[in-house]
């Protein structure tokens, strides 16, 4: 009796051993339909919010310490103070900078920048408008400014919305975008989000209490800026021009740029610096 | 069934269960830390170096090959891959033979006696079919090598020779725009090239091979270290210093060399000047310029004892004692006695406010004839004992990256010169002077050499177009920028001060040199040597494993990233906030953590040595608490 007790103890206890290690193996959660649709739903709200904080501000004050090259490590800086307006019309941000020597006045074509605006201002009420039985192609198109025929929701290990020629993956903690031929990624987390467009912009967004710490990578130029509610801090470490770096505190506030004396644009260092650098990313050459 | 049997079969049941659960746990463990270790595979030595390694190898395998004979030698060109005028022929003999090498009709040298023959070929012309002829007794063999087109944008013209120049003369210049070391014959024909970054002095050892900086890890012009190289581009000793090396070295008679660097390596907060032991690489005497000044006046400014000294060049007179040096970023020259570290004089503008207290009087130098130093490169003490230098003729204190004039009209009566001064009784009487009619003006670069012989060569390294110079509009900064107004200017004198050689280039060059290729008696290529030695400090590293915390959520990296065992280089702008850590971790999860920068130290960069034991590391990156994956694999 004895030795029988042994023996299917033995026995038991190797096949426990064994069941075991078959479920570490097979322990990957399944995860169902609406468990993937609500956390889509839920990383595109968080995204918004996230962006929306320390939102850019339209006026203000600059101070450029624009850092001339030295031969020997040196950035001797020398310091301007500008006013500063933007503005968009259209699909292109206008920016003015000037001071008591002059002003310049450039427009600028953001590629993407309808797409990203209208992004950063859906609400939560109209992201679940969109998504409420699957997808809503009406709400869509309205809330995006977009004109898609026909979208298609897809499940297969992640969820996958096709609309026309574009389309939007969500992996897990991963958006994967195609946008008139631009590829996205963007990975977001509770510190951070980062982007990647078309392998060339690359883009980290650390969130702080006070402020978001923006890290912009951009044909190997690289610009770091820090945005609060009333001040943003952009630092730009490219050499371009015969600058090393530049250097930008903006205080946000109301003023108006005295629009008297215009200049010519490479007397602005900021605009001689910024104009140097290549900045392009964008494959649609229709924005 | 026995019950022997029996007994014995339960524990080993139970042990195949636990094993199996055990096994296939850890192998799960395994393959997910597998992931980590794709990506771009690189060694932790500097590439350059450790690539050589493997050359080595496959060439001392064929040196000690018996088929190759001197009817049917090995003929390989560049093999080292960064000197593409430069070829290796390796066969062997049945007797000890010298050697004649000719190169295109000329007898290049001879080589020792050996029975195993790695011949070194320089000075091969671009674009051609050299016919190299190696000469053994009566018997000549004759071989042909074709080289490329160098495609080198800045050649160097010829603008006048004379008879007396000598044919072997190799001028060699550096550059930072787009060559490197290059180096030209007298016809103004490519005779060498470096297509790597090596770069500020080069310095000639009795062997043949030279000094020269590698430029890994470089600020400004400061670098971690230097090698020791010949034509072929082989390394024959690698060196990374703790004080780090920049702009000069010197060859001593013991054997060691004095090299100029800091206190620590590249980000230099005091200027030394030290001597190794090359065989060692242990430093074995050094100098603290810093303190040398502080001692005498602790008034000044600690910032022009630090980089901004812009200390370009030193030399050593071994048999006085004196060194003397040239700190540009405050136009002085200054002399110190080696042994006692005690100042002798300084050579500076009297109004020059760095030294404006009193307990600088009794070390002034009178000037009697000539000029201050102005912006100056490349001191030398002669074998009469002058001090001769190259003087830019532009007061690099005030200039415009010190917020001074920038307009090159205003500097339109300015002018460079190689000078050579006599040093009398604390006065300085200029004794020899070439300053081109007072045409040429080069604010930046620039050097003399006096040779034993008396000759002289000298490089106006970055001199001004006329038409650029009157122009009322154009900007010193803006002539920085691209070398399409400037040029260098390189002339070279006789001992009898007959100009025999005047070249230009369109590119600035920061110094010219002149060389042979060749002794008279070459070595055989000693193709397995190659020497490391890292002498920078080692960290301590901490540890952690894959599970910590930090790894659970990783970023990518989306920034630049190069790293070698001594340093990191990103276009991540480091903030004086941050706090940066790098991680190592191993094939089994074990992760090493260099603390690169912490939150209360502002300065953003520093060199480190981070030592491991061999083996793959997936390297990742942690700042601010973020932890970023780079998907690089790095190879102790």
């Amino acid at each position: 009796m004895k030795k029988k007790i042994i023996i299917i103890s033995s026995i038991v206890i190797a096949l426990i051993a064994l069941l075991i290690t078959i479920l570490l193996i097979n322990n990957k959660k399944q995860i169902t339909e609406e468990e993937l649709l609500n956390k889509a739903v839920i990383n595109i709200k968080n995204l918004i919010k996230y962006t929306n904080k320390n939102n850019f501000k339209t006026s203000g004050i600059l101070n450029v310490s624009a850092k001339y090259k030295g031969a020997h490590g040196e950035h001797y800086p020398k310091e301007f103070i500008y006013n500063f307006n933007t503005r968009i019309e259209d699909n292109t941000y206008i920016v003015t900078i000037g001071n008591s020597s002059g002003y310049f006045e450039k427009e600028y074509k953001v590629p993407g920048l309808v797409l990203m605006n209208n992004i950063k201002n859906i609400d939560e009420t109209t992201i679940d408008k969109i998504f409420k039985n699957k997808i809503n192609i009406e709400e869509l198109n309205k809330t995006l400014k977009t004109d898609y025929k026909k979208c298609k929701y897809e499940i297969d290990k992640y969820l996958n919305i096709k609309c026309d020629n574009d389309y939007i993956t969500f992996e897990e903690d991963t958006i994967k975008l195609k946008y008139k031929e631009n590829i996205f990624r963007i990975d977001t987390n509770e510190k951070m989000f980062s982007v990647t467009i078309n392998d060339t912009l690359k883009m980290n967004a650390i969130y702080y209490d006070e402020m978001t710490r923006y890290n912009v990578v951009l044909n190997n130029n690289v610009i770091y800026f820090e945005t609060s509610n009333n001040k943003l801090y952009l630092n730009s470490t490219s050499e371009a021009a015969i600058y090393n770096a530049m250097e930008v505190t903006v205080d946000y506030k109301d003023v108006v740029v005295d629009k008297n004396i215009k200049v010519e644009e490479i007397e602005i260092p900021i605009f001689r610096y910024f104009n140097e650098l290549n900045l392009n990313y964008w494959r649609d050459s229709s924005e | 069934m026995n019950r022997k049997i029996i007994i014995c079969l339960i524990p080993v049941l139970i042990l195949i269960g636990i094993s199996a659960f055990l096994g296939i746990y850890v192998y799960s463990e395994a393959v997910d830390l597998s992931d980590y270790f794709e990506g771009n595979k690189q060694t932790a030595l500097l590439e350059r170096v450790s690539s050589q390694k493997e050359i080595n190898e496959r060439l001392s395998s064929i040196a000690n090959d018996k088929k190759y004979t001197l009817e049917k030698a090995y003929v390989e060109l560049n093999p080292y891959k960064i000197s593409p005028l430069s070829a290796i022929i390796i066969f062997q003999t049945d007797k000890d033979n010298e050697v004649n090498v000719y190169i295109n009709g000329d007898l290049a040298t001879k080589t020792e006696k050996s029975k195993k023959h790695i011949i070194p070929i320089y000075g091969l012309f671009e674009d051609y079919e050299n016919i190299i002829e190696l000469e053994i007794d009566d018997k000549k063999v004759e071989y042909k090598i074709k080289t490329e087109k160098s495609n080198l944008k800045y050649p160097l013209e010829v603008i006048e020779k004379t008879s007396y120049v000598n044919k072997d003369n190799i001028y060699f210049t550096v550059a930072s725009y787009e060559t490197y070391l290059t180096g030209w014959d007298i016809e103004g024909n490519l005779r060498f090239y470096l297509t790597v970054d090596n770069r500020m002095d080069v310095e000639w050892l009795d062997n043949g091979h030279f000094l020269i900086g590698t430029s890994q890890g470089q600020f400004a012009e400061n670098f971690v270290g230097f090698v020791e190289m010949d034509y072929l581009g082989k390394i024959y000793n690698y060196y990374t210093m703790d004080n780090g090396y920049s702009f000069e070295f010197q060859s001593l008679n013991n054997g060691n060399y004095l090299a100029a660097g800091g206190v620590k390596a590249v980000y230099i907060t005091e200027q030394v000047i030290y001597e190794m032991n090359p065989k060692s690489g242990k430093v074995e005497n050094l100098i603290n310029l810093s303190k040398i000044f502080k001692e005498i006046d602790s008034s000044i400014p600690d910032t022009y004892l630090a980089q901004k000294a812009i200390r370009n060049g030193f030399y050593l007179n071994e048999e006085t004692r004196e060194l003397v040096v040239s700190f540009r970023g405050i136009d002085t020259i200054f002399s110190i006695n080696y042994d006692t570290k005690k100042l002798n004089w300084i050579f500076t503008n009297p109004d020059n406010e760095i030294f404006k207290s009193n307990v600088w009087d009794k070390y002034k130098l009178e000037l009697v004839k000539g000029r201050y130093p102005e912006g100056q490169h490349s001191p030398q003490i002669t074998k009469e004992g002058y001090i001769a230098f190259f003087n830019n003729g532009y007061v690099r204190y005030t200039g415009f990256e010190n917020g001074g004039p920038d307009n090159i009209i205003d500097y339109r009566r300015n002018y460079s010169s190689g000078e050579i001064y006599e040093i009398k009784d604390m006065k300085a009487k200029l004794i020899w002077e070439d300053n081109q009619n007072k045409k040429a003006f080069s604010h930046q670069y620039g050097s003399i050499r006096v040779y034993d012989d008396g000759s002289k060569l000298i490089d106006y390294g970055y001199t001004h177009d006329s038409d650029y110079r009157n122009n009322k509009e154009w900007k010193l900064s803006e002539s920085e920028q691209n070398p399409d107004h400037i040029h260098a200017l390189i002339v070279e004198y006789d001992g009898n001060d007959n100009l025999v050689f005047k070249a230009k280039s369109e590119e600035g060059k920061y110094r010219a040199f002149k060389h042979t290729l060749y002794n008279e008696l070459t070595s055989n290529t000693k193709v397995e040597e190659l020497n490391i030695f890292n002498e920078v400090a080692k960290d301590e590293l901490d540890m952690i494993s894959y599970k910590d915390k930090s790894m659970k959520e990783l970023n990518e990296w989306i920034y630049s990233l190069d790293f070698t065992q001594n340093t990191f280089k990103t276009n991540y702008a480091i903030q004086p906030t941050d706090e940066i850590k790098l991680y190592f971790m191993n094939e089994i999860g074990k992760i090493y953590v260099l603390n690169y920068k912490s939150k209360d130290i502002e300065t953003p960069n520093r060199i480190f040595n981070v030592s491991l034991s061999s083996g793959d590391y997936a390297l990742f990156i942690n700042i601010n608490g973020i932890t970023y994956k780079t998907n690089k694999v790095i190879t102790y």
